[in-house]
């Protein structure tokens, strides 16, 4: 480059300073945007697996039925270490008690996490991070996310119901981190960590019965199988063993998918959601750059034009406009890069913590994401405005003179013109504004496309983020229960309704049947997915009348819901195809209900977002399947308040009730199934929002910068509009109803993108969190809110513009290069 | 077709001129513009030579064709049919950038608005194209350009930026620049249409001192009395040459 040319393109730079910075902005936030985006997505994945694996989970567990004394573990140790490609074991014990909540009748479960208090502690480790394991037999150990959610804190005590009905306190001496649950409020429950020695005290029996083990792919290795089958036929393998050498009762067999932690999906979704946001607003800039400097060149046509008169060929030119993308694009990228990194490691860090319960061990970005930002950042600004540069830099030397920034012969009138003109009342000035902004249709075009872009991106997320905030709406809407009350033995159905609907306050009460089931494997042991908290991966039959009007069917995705005429028919969920990946309806599956194998015929598959209930089967059908007579272990309850407070009461006083007739159980209100699916789908809604809200403001200012350059490119043309006696106000209203123009035309446009990007969204998303897409859901108020942000944005933008063009005197103006 | 060969003519230059060695030689030049509704032929059929050292005129009506004749001397458009040679390169065998690189040698374009680059100063806009060209080392750029610059009488503006300048004096740094890499040919699009009367006076002037200096000068006008500073006024007519007067 020349030194006159290096000396034009910095005062270019600094007379164009505030549509520089726009666009330097523009390119910074949509590149911060991706950015953090990609950096998270590196951190949480890295993270994620060295973060599980660290606690050496376990790969299968084996649960017996009864449990085992401590003085036996020993020995089972030593037979399952023995067995072929077992790599450790050992024995825990895991159950969920209430546990009273401070200054309030409702409660919540606790999970208790058993070992020994000599556990080697080598499988399903956890991190003690306040006091020391085992605690006190009077002592508990709280997961820390547990802590927060139940306001705890370590030394109070806590009031937990045993197994034999009575209360027991306990005080919290610790607490622990345990990467391989889900975060507390997720689930909306409590992790506890007791010794072998507080079980006498919670009135369980002193035993443990879980067989739990590492497995490698091969006899020999240490390292832990990623293979589930492999996994799945080793334990199968040891429970033969178990069961034949020592006699022991096989309850189940827990595989969960190895090296997944149960909130994998849920990362998943958040993962798969992060990047293609920022993929959308990699796309966004793209296009905010081709449109800001496809203006910023039409402003330097005429220049470019002089340049080849006096003797510069086109690659200097080239050069030229180049060299000022690439300083734009590389301060834009200077710019992002701290940031980017600063909220990829918070993006990060909220996710593992709030979606994976894991600390960051690793705040290193691998140096592909960062070559990757880097490349984002300068080769796409370059490569957009090749494009606009070429076009300028090939214009020959007259069209370039000529070039006034508007191609008369681009205006063609049409039908619609002569017919628009034709129209009473239609101001000549709205009709002018309105031929003018088809007069270049490149920049039209532009214009219009990066304002759809951002306007369905916007609108997109927005409404994907109202249907997962849908999910918990309908979730009520087809539980019509207030109140679910469960039985540890089932009891007979007309006992528990005698009971419990003459409960002042509760209007309604049927009787269900839960039983948790799995899948039958060869060697008839009973195989879950079922991870270590006992609520992921579990799967529970549902038995329920046919006339039920506490619970809508869920919609049918294949087959049909239950008849009164089926017999052994079932209904399945969606996210059981997990596990069965080839069902279909007509299907006959094998269900373990009760120690007992039996058959049922798949009539339908339904999709359950969230508090799912299927699989279902009638009442009847299970009566003759489990070989049970009016007998429910469920009492489903309404109440004439439908509050918080008339719910609890209500769960409160059946569970009196129940345990005046001999009946032990424990309740939830559909507040807590609710709280669960919301708490679950929190911090999607979160990155959505932000998400959109970062597109929202990368649209803004192109809108900006778009409007800016369509009044500078045409200042001549006010100039000639003043000469012939138009007044300031009226060149204001022109330029500012053009604006107006285009963001409503975009609005027009963008209805079609933002509805296949909601079902794209909705699916995909809904696909990896609930295996179903979400509800469609349009948000009204963010349609509404991107109009009215988009033509306020339109007029505003061009205000400034058009009020410095109608104040321009005519030689000026005219003279304008 | 209409040829008007280039006749004995009284020269007001004092330079020595080659006879029958034609700077600028269009032979059969049409130049029509297509658009989607019509063609418009701007040049018709037009023959003309030109010797070293002329001062040449060329008027004629508001679309007789006058800028569409110098543009395709400049080589900043092509003509439609025929052929162009101006100081011995046939412009029609060059790419653009090729036509680029010889304008910058061989031509110094003056326009009637001085389309002077607004954020180079007076100094860099006329070192521009010794840039471009490369002919003059850098090092003496500058005062080769103050010394075009005090030539045309505008040395004391010479760090200020074109518009701060009034019209007369931008018109002769466009002059200035025009001259930068010392081109045989000068051709100017109507010039001093946009300057006042006396300015208009002081600019005419300038040409024909560099015309006097051994320049050729093709100018393009509406004005007819400035026969006191040309040797030759071509008139052009609905594209056609209707007139070539010596004198």
């Amino acid at each position: 480059m020349t030194p006159r040319l290096f000396i034009k393109l910095v005062r270019d730079l600094r007379i164009m300073w505030d549509r520089i910075l726009l666009m330097v902005i523009a390119i910074s936030l949509s590149l911060i945007a991706f950015s953090t985006m990609l950096y998270a997505r590196a951190i949480v994945v890295s993270n994620l697996q060295s973060g599980y694996s660290s606690a050496n989970p376990s790969s299968a567990r084996i649960v017996l039925e009864p449990g085992i004394a401590p003085d036996q573990v020993e020995a089972i140790r030593t037979l399952a270490k023995a067995a072929p490609g077992v790599i450790d074991a050992t024995l825990r014990s895991v159950f969920t008690l209430q546990m009273q909540r401070e200054g309030s009748e409702s409660t919540t479960p606790l999970e208790f996490f058993v070992a020994a208090p000599d556990d080697p502690m080598q499988i399903a480790k956890f991190t003690v991070i306040d006091g020391s394991w085992p605690p006190p037999p009077d002592g508990i150990l709280m997961e820390r996310s547990a802590l927060q959610f139940l306001g705890l804190e370590v030394g109070q005590d806590i009031t937990v119901t045993g197994s034999n009905g009575k209360l027991i306190q306990l005080r919290v001496s610790g607490a622990v981190s345990d990467p391989t649950l889900a975060p507390a409020y997720t689930g909306g429950q409590g992790y506890g960590y007791i010794s072998t020695d507080s079980l006498q005290l919670l009135g369980k029996p002193t035993t443990l019965n879980q067989v739990a083990i590492t497995v490698a792919d091969e006899a020999g290795q240490t390292e832990p199988s990623h293979n589930r089958d492999v996994i799945l036929r080793t334990a199968l393998s040891l429970a033969d063993a178990l069961k034949g050498q020592l006699g022991l009762q096989i309850e189940q067999l827990a595989v969960p998918p190895p090296y997944e932690h149960p909130h994998q999906a849920i990362a998943n979704s958040l993962l798969l959601a992060l990047l293609a946001f920022g993929a959308l607003s990699l796309l966004l800039s793209a296009i905010l750059i081709a449109t800001m400097f496809n203006g910023l060149l039409t402003q330097q046509i005429p220049q470019i034009g002089i340049l080849k008169a006096v003797g510069a060929r086109s690659s200097r030119i080239l050069q030229l406009y180049l060299i000022m993308i690439l300083l734009v694009a590389t301060t834009a990228t200077l710019l992002a890069f701290v940031p980017s990194i600063g909220l990829g490691r918070t993006l990060a860090q909220t996710v593992l913590s709030e979606a994976l319960n894991m600390d960051v061990t690793s705040f290193s970005i691998p140096w592909w994401a960062y070559t990757t930002s880097i490349a984002a950042g300068i080769l796409v600004p370059l490569l957009m405005a090749l494009v606009p540069i070429l076009q300028a830099s090939l214009k020959t030397v007259r069209e370039a003179l000529d070039d006034r920034g508007v191609d008369p012969r681009a205006f063609v009138a049409n039908r619609l013109d002569t017919w628009l003109g034709k129209l009473r009342g239609f101001k000549r000035i709205l009709l002018m504004a309105f031929r003018n902004i088809f007069r270049r249709r490149a920049r039209f075009l532009l214009s219009v496309g990066l304002l759809a872009t951002a306007g369905s991106i916007f609108v997109g997320g927005l409404n994907t983020m109202t249907g997962m905030q849908a999910i918990p709406d309908l979730l009520v809407n087809s539980q019509r229960w207030d109140v679910e009350v469960r039985l540890s033995t089932p009891a007979s159905t007309t006992d528990l309704t005698n009971i419990v609907a003459k409960i002042p306050g509760i209007t309604h009460v049927e009787t269900w049947t839960r039983v948790p089931t799995g899948i039958q494997y060869p060697g008839q042991f009973n195989v879950t997915r079922t991870y270590p908290d006992q609520g992921h991966g579990s799967l529970s039959l549902t038995a329920l009348p046919l006339d039920s009007s506490l619970f809508t069917p869920p919609p049918i995705l294949k087959g049909r819901w239950l008849r009164a005429e089926d017999i052994d028919a079932i209904v399945i969920p969606q996210t059981m195809r997990q596990t069965l990946p080839d069902v279909k309806v007509g299907d006959t599956i094998q269900l373990p209900i009760e120690k007992q194998l039996t058959n049922w015929r798949v009539v339908g598959i339904v999709k359950e977002l969230g508090g799912g209930t299927c699989p279902c089967v009638l009442n009847t059908s299970y009566e003759q399947a489990a070989g049970s007579s009016n007998q429910a272990n469920l009492i489903r309850i309404v109440t004439d308040q439908h509050d918080l407070e008339s719910r609890i009461a209500a769960g409160e006083a059946a569970k009196q009730a129940l345990a005046d007739a001999s009946i032990r159980a424990q309740y939830i209100t559909v507040d807590s199934l609710v709280a669960s699916t919301e708490g679950h789908s929190f911090l999607l809604i979160v990155l959505l929002l932000l998400a959109a809200s970062v597109i929202g403001v990368v649209g803004l200012i192109g809108l900006g910068s778009n409007m800016s350059t369509n009044v500078i490119e045409r200042t001549r043309e006010f100039g000639v509009m003043s000469a012939i006696g138009a007044p300031p106000a009226i060149v204001r209203r022109l330029v500012i109803s053009e604006g107006i123009f285009i963001a409503i035309t975009s609005c027009v446009v963008a209805v079609i993108p933002a509805w296949i990007l909601t079902v794209l969204m909705s699916t995909g998303l809904g696909n990896l969190f609930f295996g179903a897409a979400l509800p469609f859901r349009i948000s009204t108020s963010g349609i509404v809110g991107w109009i009215v942000i988009v033509i306020l944005g339109a007029a505003l933008a061009t205000l400034a513009p058009a009020n410095r063009a109608s104040h321009l005197t005519v030689r000026e103006a005219l003279a304008y290069l | 077709m209409q040829t008007y060969p280039l006749q004995q003519t009284k020269s007001k230059s004092n330079s020595p001129q080659p006879q029958n060695d034609h700077i600028i030689d269009l032979r059969q030049v049409v130049k029509t513009y297509e658009s989607p509704s019509q063609s418009f032929t701007a040049l018709r059929d037009v023959s003309l030579q030109v010797q070293p050292g002329e001062f040449v005129s060329v008027v004629g009506k508001s679309g007789s064709g006058k800028t569409t004749l110098l543009n395709l001397l400049a080589g900043i458009d092509r003509p439609s049919s025929g052929t162009i040679s101006v100081d011995g390169t046939q412009l029609q065998s060059l790419s653009e950038s090729q036509l680029a690189e010889w304008r910058g040698r061989t031509i110094g374009l003056v326009f009637q608005f001085f389309q002077l680059l607004p954020t180079l100063t007076v100094v860099e806009n006329v070192m521009l194209p010794m840039d471009f060209v490369g002919n003059i080392p850098e090092s003496e750029r500058r005062s080769k350009a103050l010394k075009l610059l005090d030539q045309v009488d505008i040395q004391d503006q010479a760090d200020k930026l074109p518009a701060s300048l009034s019209g007369g004096q931008q018109q002769r740094a466009a002059i200035a620049r025009a001259l930068a890499n010392d081109p045989p040919i000068l051709l100017a699009d109507e010039p001093t249409g946009n300057l006042d009367e006396q300015t208009r006076e002081s600019i005419l002037k300038l040409f024909a001192k560099l015309n006097t200096d051994g320049r050729t000068i093709i100018m393009v006008t509406h004005e007819r009395d400035i026969s006191d500073y040309t040797d030759r006024q071509v008139t052009l007519v609905d594209g056609r040459v209707a007139g070539d007067v010596q004198g």
